[in-house]
């Protein structure tokens, strides 16, 4: 489904991410894990397409796409979810509003017809109660004044409307207590399938308890140095980060 | 020749005065007061940009198209036919009134008019020679807008066809708002709307001022309001300005507020070739409450213009300040915000934003929030900010599906929101949104180029 | 607080501990402004006769000027009119010939500038934080120090005369080209009249060792001090300047119209840190230093950054608005100012910040605070040109009212002329805390020492600007200036 070969790209002018290949097929999850500054959120953000990065070689085929040369806007349509470690605030943008347009868009986009308000609304309903999401955060602008596990269910919630084929979830888990990360875990493995691939990347092992991965990928300076199955996890939190230099 | 008028280009307007006069057939007395106006227009003459007032709005374009001064004959029967299903419109659009008045080009339309019948708490009088009973200047006419001091106060109270006094009774308390459709006729000239609002003791209302003009109508108009709110008066009023590209807009609203009393203005400038709002707002007594929100929304070759003084006048006033703009295309926008304390006015609380997002390249404002402070017990707080669409919030909702125009659309949207919430009554609440939403969809797709 | 008040009452009788006239005989020329006394202060000074034709035309200039609109009335100050004619406009201590070192320097002048506090002698010895010294004493450049040191990295720092005869070139390059001689009233005098004052030539790639500074002190009586300062920081360059000013106390305005010009080419930065403690006049408004100045520099080059860093607590009139012009791609300006006013000073002071260069970005922090019967006021410009994609400004101002009889107003002007520019001004005024000099109260300190450490708090974000020396320096002042707006 997501095939990564030999990916270079910037920040501006910095060289973050330097040779990755990565391939993903349908109904895997994998896990990119790694110390801060690797290139983690980087790697997340090329993939959604946000403007400031720049790819300097190499290629990502999505469902036999060119990724790259698609719009932000394309790739979501084409089923690339980002849930955001830092989602923004968008004051005077009702939530729900702004989530009938998103659903909307995508179905059409797909050649299905739109949802009207009263389909959105049940619809909507029913995937809030999974999320445990109070009805007063639809009526709400965009992630405003919601607190830190309030966004992150959003973010899933967001997910679980628009049904993405690749599930891209960059640091979910921070800044979650023990509770949401499991409410926001639980609504993420409801979405696996076999024709769904996800990528969860994160720092701790903590958030792979409760979304268990098929692969583990270990990020340093832009490369990934190690890859392995989830026996990975239980080796960087016994040894933490350090060891990895070395094993280089 | 007086000093200021020399070159003036105003001075057709000056000639044309006697035959305006003789047309009305106004009492001596009244056409004593017009002359004095008159005279001290000639002295001020139009505002150059010299004066630290106009720095940023040129009224250049005026004197080299003078637009003539009204005949002072009321609108004849074909063009109030024509009116008709305008305003039949508008009256539609603002729903049930409690009044209705028309005003075509300054003079009050009986015809197109819906007058309360009995006690409602709500009248109107106009101070015209064809009232049946002369009636006396209404108290502090004049006060607030000096024809002394302000040339375009000078030149409404030389050219206004009348006084139109709207007064809210004594404890009086309307479900419906008041809604006052000034409409210019397109006749090219100068006309000049003057009205003086009272809001009695406890009243409470809700106002609406719309400004109009007939589809691509041209005209040049010097409105001057003047509001005195009583004791534990409340007025919610929405200033709306539609008017056609055509038209030049100079709209001084002056306020002076009594003890308790609470006074919101909306300001809602969509329309118009060049519109300069003039609000100033008097605190006069203690305890007194105000709130200003204004949006203003430029296309073309638009140049709106909003002025406000805030002058807490007592100890213990407290305001409120929010405007926002937009800018696309080539329209220029000017906000100048002040907020001034005097001297033992103690115990103030006041704040101010202003901000505006630019959408086109062509696009510009100048903005100068100001505050004057003459006494220390005080919190005040002034804000002004100038960009684009967040580029962080369009990539998040690029990121779930929506296209650049929805994107930017809804971002727009959210932007106007806290201005468009804060109108009065639901129903006009839904009515003006349409209105704002209906002109940002033509500022949404422009000059996407370069701004991604 | 009874013994407070006995205190505040001595402090407050000691205002201005810098007010003493040194004893020294000067070359004063008698007042008035003529041709003859623009050739005469040109003449004396040796000048070639492009810079006497420039000061003529500026001449020619304010004549015009002041007829046609007489003085800026724009400034929220209010002064009687100035008679030019009742100025002297030069005035040298009476030296004899060239001075080649401190030891031919009056001792009399010596021993004011150590009442200064800046002793040049002490700065002779001193082996650690070194600090290169110019002096202007009324009017003209009494001595340099640490210049030979300066001059092995090619660093030229002397007085403005001198330069004009050992750097010409550098010179007429120059002079004029950020604040052109018909910029202001003010500033068309000091073009035509100025006598000395400081030049600092930073050569490609030299980081300035050292602190330059400059001390500016008017003494004569009756006389105004027009100093012209000029720094020009080539490509790569850095150097930090420091100016001080001081007066006596005399119960007549005395005229300060100086003119400071800075130009930083591509990679290059200029710090340039004022502590101004100019005479203010007394309680009643009587006497002190009319302070129009115009400062000005120009971000010429790619990367280069020009920061301004005041701390005002002088002169009974302010005017003045150090800027700069971003020309340079992502060249930065940056504005740190504290004023505070007393008893019946005037200040109108600001700055502007003109983006032209794409990518340029300009910070704005102001701290106001108004004590007394004092006028204080923020004027500042931001102008983002059409061209200067991707612009940036943030300002932020701020006021502190001690007392009900003082004023704070803030007057910013946002033009903004390019979409992708994000310009943001923010601004309140309000009471000292009451609640916070209650605390401080309860803790054991003097309602005194209360407010000079709110005051000094709320000027943190400046006062970290300036460099350490002049830090204490100006915390000093601060709480001078703030004795008897207590109680």
């Amino acid at each position: 489904m997501l095939d990564i070969q030999n990916l270079h790209a910037s920040a501006g002018d910095t060289p973050i991410i330097k040779g990755i290949d990565l391939h993903i097929g349908a109904g895997e999850i994998h896990a990119i894990m790694g110390p801060n500054g690797s290139g983690k959120s980087t790697l997340s953000n090329i993939l959604a397409g946000r403007p400031g990065y720049s790819v300097t070689e190499g290629e990502i085929n999505y469902g036999g796409k060119n990724l790259l040369a698609m719009e932000p806007e394309t790739r979501a349509r084409e089923g690339v979810f980002l849930a955001f470690q830092y989602p923004v605030e968008i004051p005077g943008v009702g939530n729900s509003y702004f989530l009938k347009t998103s659903v909307n868009a995508i179905r059409t986009h797909n050649g299905l017809d739109e949802l009207d308000a009263m389909d959105f609304l049940a619809l909507c309903e029913e995937k809030m109660k999974r999320v445990e999401m109070p009805n007063d955060l639809m009526s709400r602008s965009i992630n405003e004044g919601f607190s830190g596990g309030e966004k992150k269910r959003n973010e899933v919630l967001q997910m679980l409307l628009l049904e993405p084929k690749l599930c891209i979830l960059d640091e979910t888990d921070s800044g979650l207590d023990i509770d949401a990360l499991r409410v926001v875990a639980d609504g993420v493995n409801s979405l696996r399938s076999p024709e769904r691939a996800m990528l969860v990347i994160t720092h701790y092992q903590r958030l792979l308890d409760y979304i268990v991965p098929d692969r583990i990928h270990v990020l340093a300076d832009g490369k990934i140095v190690r890859s392995g199955g989830r026996e990975l996890a239980g080796e960087l939190e016994e040894k933490g980060y350090g060891w990895i230099g070395k094993a280089e | 020749m007086k000093r200021g008028s020399r070159g003036n280009p105003a001075e057709a307007w000056i000639q044309a005065f006697p035959a305006f006069a003789a047309t009305l057939g106004d009492s001596p007395e009244r056409q004593a007061q017009r002359e004095r106006a008159l005279a001290a227009f000639g002295e001020l003459g139009l505002p150059s940009t010299r004066l630290e007032a106009w720095r940023s709005t040129n009224l250049r374009t005026l004197e080299k198209r003078m637009p003539p001064a009204p005949t002072g004959h009321p609108p004849e029967a074909a063009l109030l036919e024509r009116a008709k299903t305008q305003i039949a419109l508008e009256a539609d659009r603002v729903g049930k009134a409690s009044l209705r008045a028309v005003f075509i080009d300054g003079h009050f339309c009986p015809s197109l008019s819906t007058l309360p019948e009995g006690e409602s708490g709500v009248r109107l009088l106009s101070i015209r020679p064809e009232s049946a009973t002369p009636v006396s200047f209404p108290e502090g006419y004049g006060e607030l807008a000096s024809a002394k001091l302000d040339a375009f106060s000078a030149l409404n109270e030389a050219f206004t066809p009348g006084i139109e006094v709207l007064e809210f009774g004594e404890g009086c308390e309307l479900d419906l708002p008041v809604h006052l459709i000034f409409l210019s006729s397109g006749d090219g000239r100068l006309n000049c709307p003057r009205l003086h609002i009272t809001g009695k003791k406890q009243s409470r209302a809700t106002l609406i001022l719309d400004f109009l003009s007939v589809p691509d109508g041209e005209n040049l108009v010097s409105s001057v309001t003047e509001i005195f709110l009583e004791e534990r008066a409340r007025l919610d009023c929405v200033v709306v300005e539609r008017e056609s590209d055509r038209t030049v807009h100079i709209a001084n609203l002056q306020t002076r507020q009594g003890r308790d009393s609470e006074l919101l203005i909306h300001t809602l400038t969509l329309g118009g070739a060049l519109v300069r709002n003039e609000l100033g707002a008097e605190l006069a007594d203690l305890g007194a409450e105000l709130d200003l929100k204004g949006l203003y929304v430029g296309l073309g070759d638009q140049h709106l213009d909003n002025h406000t003084r805030v002058d807490h006048a007592t100890p213990r006033t407290t305001s409120r300040e929010i405007y926002k703009g937009i800018l696309a295309e080539n329209a220029r926008g000017v906000f100048r915000g002040l907020i001034h304390v005097r001297p033992d006015a103690q115990k103030i609380d006041s704040t101010q934003s202003n901000m505006n997002l630019l959408l086109s390249p062509g696009a510009r404002v100048d903005t100068r929030p100001q505050l004057e402070i003459y006494a220390d017990d005080v919190k005040c707080s002034h804000g002004s900010t100038v960009g684009k669409l967040d580029e962080e919030a369009l990539f998040y909702l690029r990121s779930r599906g929506l296209s650049r125009t929805q994107a930017r659309a809804l971002l727009t949207r959210g932007f106007v929101a806290e201005i468009c919430e804060g109108l009065p009554l639901e129903s006009l609440r839904s009515a003006m949104t349409e209105l704002v939403l209906e002109k940002l969809s033509a500022c949404a797709h422009p000059d996407e180029e370069g701004l991604a | 607080m009874t013994s407070e008040n006995a205190d505040l009452k001595r402090l407050a009788e000691e205002d201005y501990k810098y007010g003493f006239v040194s004893d020294i005989e000067a070359d004063q020329l008698p007042p008035g402004l003529s041709e003859e006394v623009v050739r005469l202060i040109s003449a004396k000074k040796e000048e070639p006769d492009w810079l006497l034709a420039y000061r003529l035309k500026a001449l020619a200039r304010f004549r015009e000027m002041l007829a046609e609109n007489g003085e800026p009335g724009w400034a929220n100050i209010d002064y009687p009119a100035i008679d030019y004619q009742a100025i002297s406009y030069y005035s040298a201590p009476k030296a004899q010939v060239e001075l080649e070192g401190l030891d031919e320097v009056d001792p009399e002048l010596l021993r004011t500038y150590e009442k200064l506090g800046i002793s040049l002698q002490e700065q002779k010895r001193l082996s650690g934080v070194k600090i290169a010294v110019d002096a202007v004493f009324d009017s003209v450049s009494v001595a340099t120090t640490f210049r030979s040191e300066l001059e092995k990295q090619g660093i030229i720092f002397c007085s403005f005369s001198e330069a004009v005869k050992s750097h010409p070139e550098l010179i007429r390059k120059y002079l004029g080209s950020v604040v052109p001689y018909s910029d202001n009233l003010f500033a068309c005098l000091n073009a035509a009249v100025f006598s000395d004052g400081s030049f600092a030539y930073i050569p490609k790639g030299v980081r300035c060792p050292m602190e330059l500074s400059t001390y500016f002190r008017i003494n004569s009586s009756g006389t105004g001090q027009f100093e012209r300062t000029l720094i020009v920081a080539d490509e790569g360059a850095s150097v930090s300047y420091l100016e001080g000013c001081t007066a006596p106390m005399r119960d007549e305005n005395q005229l300060h119209a100086a003119v400071v010009e800075l130009i930083a080419l591509d990679d290059a930065s200029i710090k340039y840190s004022t502590v101004q403690n100019w005479y203010p006049g007394d309680k009643n408004g009587v006497g002190g230093i009319y302070n129009f100045v115009t400062k000005r520099g120009a971000c010429r080059g790619k990367r280069s950054k020009i920061s301004w860093t005041q701390v005002e607590t002088g002169s009974a009139i302010t005017w003045k608005y150090p800027s700069c012009i971003l020309q340079g791609d992502d060249s930065v300006g940056e504005f740190y100012s504290v004023a505070m006013t007393n008893n019946m000073q005037q200040a109108d002071t600001g700055t502007k910040m003109i983006h032209i260069g794409r990518n340029t970005k300009s910070t704005i922090i102001s701290k106001g605070i108004s004590c007394g019967r004092s006028q204080q006021s923020y004027r500042g410009l931001v102008k983002i040109n059409p061209k200067a994609e991707g612009a940036r400004n943030y300002s932020q101002c701020d006021s502190l009212l001690l007392g009900d009889k003082c004023g704070a107003h803030t007057f910013p002007y946002l033009e903004v002329e390019n979409p992708s520019a994000t310009v943001e001004h923010e601004a309140t005024t309000s009471k000292i805390g009451e609640e916070q000099i209650f605390y401080c109260l309860q803790r054991g300190l003097s309602e005194e020492d209360a407010i000079s450490i709110i005051v000094n708090g709320f000027c943190k974000e400046v006062l970290r600007e300036l460099p350490m020396e002049f830090a204490v320096e100006a915390q000093n002042l601060l709480s001078i200036s703030l004795e008897g707006s207590v109680g």
